[in-house]
């Protein structure tokens, strides 16, 4: 039974439950209740547990759960980070700010298929439909787990849903919990320090508040300078939730300030023809949001949800935007039914300012979407086979189409208690984003020297790439199938399966070529070159690329002992282009196979030892060769008070280019070897 | 997510594993606490069973219905203390003579202070689910905050009995007084 909490909630119950804990598939029978360790019973929650005995094994989707002990476990501190424990991500970091993470063989800074959500508030900026990594950075003992799901979730949660869901889900305050003090050095070296205070209101709820503080020192460029991406951020945020009878109602805000450093790539007249600056982008924003869940009779809920976001930043691009959400959502079921309703309305508003790379045309300023979707879950026989149909309606005022139709069939067969077989068809759409419709982007690649086989003109040849407003939505069909299977008390394996089918994939359009500045054509006025100082082959964006995308997971867990776990997953992702190939554009790389293994030991009680050994295969679209990662981290519970965490990241390598960005705009830079401290006081 | 709970319930009371209505008879809720329950013991030491024999088991007593089975289904074929665990299901009427090293008193039983007046004279380690358990002479109180189970004992209570509570175990506990003590 797939219980997926919507756009608004947005959290996948049934994922939890499946692997509620990552490594406790396989504790997950009931009577393994009585397997935990006091330490693990106070931490577990008991909806998890609930949902646990039923749903086990229940999804049809490719899911995965990055708990809160994951996190602690590697001495994980970032959210990206954190992502990389996922099958089937693709999670590299371009600089120290900057970072590339997609799904299922779509990846790149601006990866636009991948819907993320804070507690089902999204995350995306709807200029690019992607994330700016850089001002997602919730303290990370926030957070207590990180539901992904590999593959659409259209039918639920709406357009962008299309090779991937993450949701990251914060520790609701419980009125039981410590204050903290966190502080000393993060994976990569650099100072931070954090506080969280918390009470309880009576009995029915709690608060919890954080401010924390973070640096992040410059990487080196591939040329050994120092690529000024150093940072900073300064972030508070405020949790509370309240249970009351029926009601549960919780509340949360954050805001953050800060700088984000990099070197910028200009175009210069001169050879060789490009200049770097250091350019820091101011950054500040926040949202707010209330959430109000009313259970009926009968199991029945109803759920209404409202968020703010506040976003802005500024050079390269100055961009501000500001996005109200309202959901509503209302479940039941009867007669070995399930059904959930449910409404959503976006607003959007923007303001961008001007750069000499981008420039969004101002005629968009603000755009809205209505959405509905209803689904249901049907029972054909008892306990063994059951059905989901859904579909969410989109309206979205940029899209050309009228409404957006993302239906989505599946089946789930149990011809065991252990094992869970399922397969699914979806549809699914990204729609235009404001940049694809009136965005204009210079030199996304860098320009053409005077003399270069491909430039016929004796000044530099530079690419400008325009917005089209007629840009349509591009559609994906997607099939999968998997299996999972708890092979032995210990031992469980999960398999997924896909084939994604592409249409109306991004793609440029050549438009011609023109003298800079005159706007005159070199083709029809050759001499206009003597007066210019470039030459800007200019495109236009439209939707007649197609691909296929074919992969799969398999990811292991293995409980070797109270004390010892091991999880491994190896991913494969493989892009086929079909027609529009050669107008393919701002395809970003993924690599076609990763593989991860992790493995947690507490040799004594409070100590605890973390490894993270990871391959990454070559990934050609950005020349990136293939690499082998390791990190190392050592947690000490020292008392009920302090706790210390060290360790090495990247420990094969003094420094690693794991990424380039698509876009040739930015420089991007080689994470080096690292090592850290940090201590937690709880108080 | 407050969410996640509104649909456990859901999940609970849909999956139609009981006829409705019943629903709590095979709650995780329930499982859930016996768990701590024998996770508990655990962290406890009986005087008397420095010295037991081989022949003698760890006897559980478990007051409400629901739980009892669970225990049954769960519990029978564990060890406290090296001792095997008997099950035994405690009729809130039928307390005398009963021998409990532990008595799970599940909150829907009703009125339990008479069932734990009944048992204290020997050393038993009472565990319930029910409001304010640990303020009015019980040792260990289950408590909901929020979405997870929290513990809360009264070290005066255990001491009464006879029982050490390591610090191990009250370092995850809240500690709280009783009203008997204060009168005391």
């Amino acid at each position: 039974m797939l219980r997926i909490e919507r756009p608004g909630g947005a959290v996948s119950a049934a994922i939890a439950a499946v692997l509620c804990a990552s490594w406790s598939s396989a504790q997950a029978q009931n009577d393994d209740l009585f397997d935990l360790s006091l330490e693990e019973l106070v931490n577990l929650s008991v909806t998890s547990v609930s949902r646990r005995e039923e749903a086990l094994s229940n999804t049809t989707s490719a899911a995965f759960v990055i708990t809160r002990e994951d996190i602690e476990r590697q001495g994980i501190r970032s959210i990206p980070d954190a992502l990389r424990l996922a099958p089937g991500l693709s999670v590299h970091q371009i600089d120290a700010n900057k970072w590339s993470i997609g799904a299922r063989g779509q990846t790149g800074r601006f990866a636009n298929k991948l819907l993320v959500l804070m507690d089902g508030r999204i995350l995306y900026t709807p200029t690019f439909s992607g994330v700016f990594w850089d001002v997602q950075t919730t303290l990370i003992e926030e957070i207590e787990r990180i539901e992904v799901i590999r593959g659409p979730g259209a039918a639920v949660w709406g357009s962008n849903a299309v090779n991937g869901v993450i949701n990251i889900i914060t520790r609701r305050p419980d009125g039981a919990e410590r204050g903290a003090v966190i502080g000393g050095t993060d994976p990569e070296g650099s100072p931070f320090g954090a506080m969280q205070l918390s009470g309880a209101f009576d009995q029915s709820g709690g608060w919890r508040a954080f401010a924390k503080y973070q640096e992040g020192k410059a990487n080196k460029a591939e040329s050994g300078a120092s690529a000024e991406d150093d940072w900073n951020l300064l972030r508070a945020g405020y949790r509370a939730a309240v249970d009351r009878d029926n009601n549960q109602f919780a509340f949360s805000a954050e805001a953050y300030a800060g700088e984000m450093g990099q070197n910028f790539v200009q175009f210069s007249a001169a050879p060789p023809f490009q200049t770097l600056s250091d350019v820091d982008s101011e950054v500040s924003g926040g949202f707010v949001t209330g959430e109000w869940t009313h259970r009926h009779q009968r199991g029945a809920s109803s759920k209404a949800q409202f968020s703010v976001d506040f976003a802005d930043r500024t050079g390269p691009i100055d961009l501000a935007q500001t996005s109200l959400t309202i959901d509503g959502q209302h479940q039941w079921s009867r007669d070995r039914q399930d059904w959930i309703v449910g409404a959503q309305v976006r607003l959007n508003d923007y303001d961008s300012g001007t750069s000499p790379a981008y420039n969004l045309l101002d005629d968009i300023d603000d755009d809205h979407i209505f959405a509905g979707f209803i689904q249901g879950e049907f029972e054909l026989a008892p306990n063994a086979l059951s059905l989901t149909l859904g579909t969410k309606l989109e309206h979205n005022s940029l899209s050309p189409k009228n409404i957006e139709v993302m239906p989505t069939a599946s089946l789930l067969w149990k011809p065991g208690p252990s094992t869970s077989v399922w397969t699914s068809v979806s549809r699914a759409v990204r729609t235009p984003a404001v940049g694809d419709l009136s965005a204009s982007v210079l030199d996304a690649q860098p320009a053409l020297p005077p003399g270069d086989p491909s430039n016929p003109f004796p000044l530099p040849l530079r690419s400008r790439v325009n917005g089209n407003p007629e840009f349509g939505p591009e559609t994906l069909y997607a099939y999968e199938a998997g299996i999972r299977s708890q092979v032995s008390e210990r031992v469980s394996l999960d398999f997924a399966g896909f084939v994604f089918d592409y249409s109306g994939l991004r793609s440029i359009t050549t438009t011609g070529v023109f003298c800079n500045p005159s706007g005159a054509s070199p083709l029809v006025d050759p001499l206009c070159v003597l007066g210019s100082d470039s030459v800007f082959a200019d495109a236009i964006l439209n939707n007649a690329l197609e691909s296929r995308i074919t992969g799969g997971e398999l990811s292991m867990n293995w409980i070797l002992s109270d004390r010892a776990r091991v999880a491994a997953f190896v991913a494969y992702a493989r892009e086929d282009f079909g027609a529009g190939s050669d107008d393919a554009f701002n395809v970003a790389g993924y690599p076609e196979l990763q593989a991860t293994l992790r493995a947690d030991w507490m040799p004594v009680t409070g100590f605890s030892v973390g490894v993270l050994v990871r391959y990454v295969d070559d990934i050609e679209a950005v020349s990136i060769p293939s690499l082998t990662q390791a990190n190392l981290n050592l947690r000490w519970q020292i008392n009920r008070d302090w706790a210390l965490n060290a360790g090495i990241r990247n420990l094969l390598e003094d420094r690693t280019l794991e990424y380039r960005s698509e876009l040739s705009d930015i420089v991007s830079t080689e994470i080096e070897r690292s090592a850290y401290v940090n201590v937690h006081f709880g108080f | 997510m407050c969410a996640n709970r509104v649909i456990g319930v859901l999940l609970g009371v849909l999956i139609g594993m009981l006829p409705a209505g019943a629903a709590r008879a095979n709650s995780p809720e329930d499982a859930l606490k016996l768990a701590f329950t024998y996770n508990i013991a655990r962290f406890v030491t009986w005087p008397e069973h420095a010295d037991s024999g081989d022949a003698r088991a760890f006897h559980m007593c478990v007051l409400g219905q629901a739980p009892y089975r669970i225990a049954i289904d769960n519990l029978g074929n564990r060890r406290v203390d090296n001792l095997p665990i008997e099950v035994i299901n405690l009729e809130a009427d039928q307390t005398e003579g009963v021998h409990c090293d532990l008595a799970y008193l599940s909150a829907d039983a009703g009125d339990l202070s008479v069932v734990v007046e009944a048992l204290l004279p020997t050393p038993v380690l009472t565990v319930s689910d029910a409001p304010g358990f640990a303020n009015t002479g019980g040792i260990i109180e289950l408590t909901r905050r929020n979405d997870r189970i929290a513990m809360r004992i009264n070290v005066a209570a255990s001491r009464r009995a006879g029982l050490t509570i390591s610090s191990q175990l009250l370092s995850l506990a809240t500690v709280v007084s009783d009203e008997l003590e204060a009168g005391s």
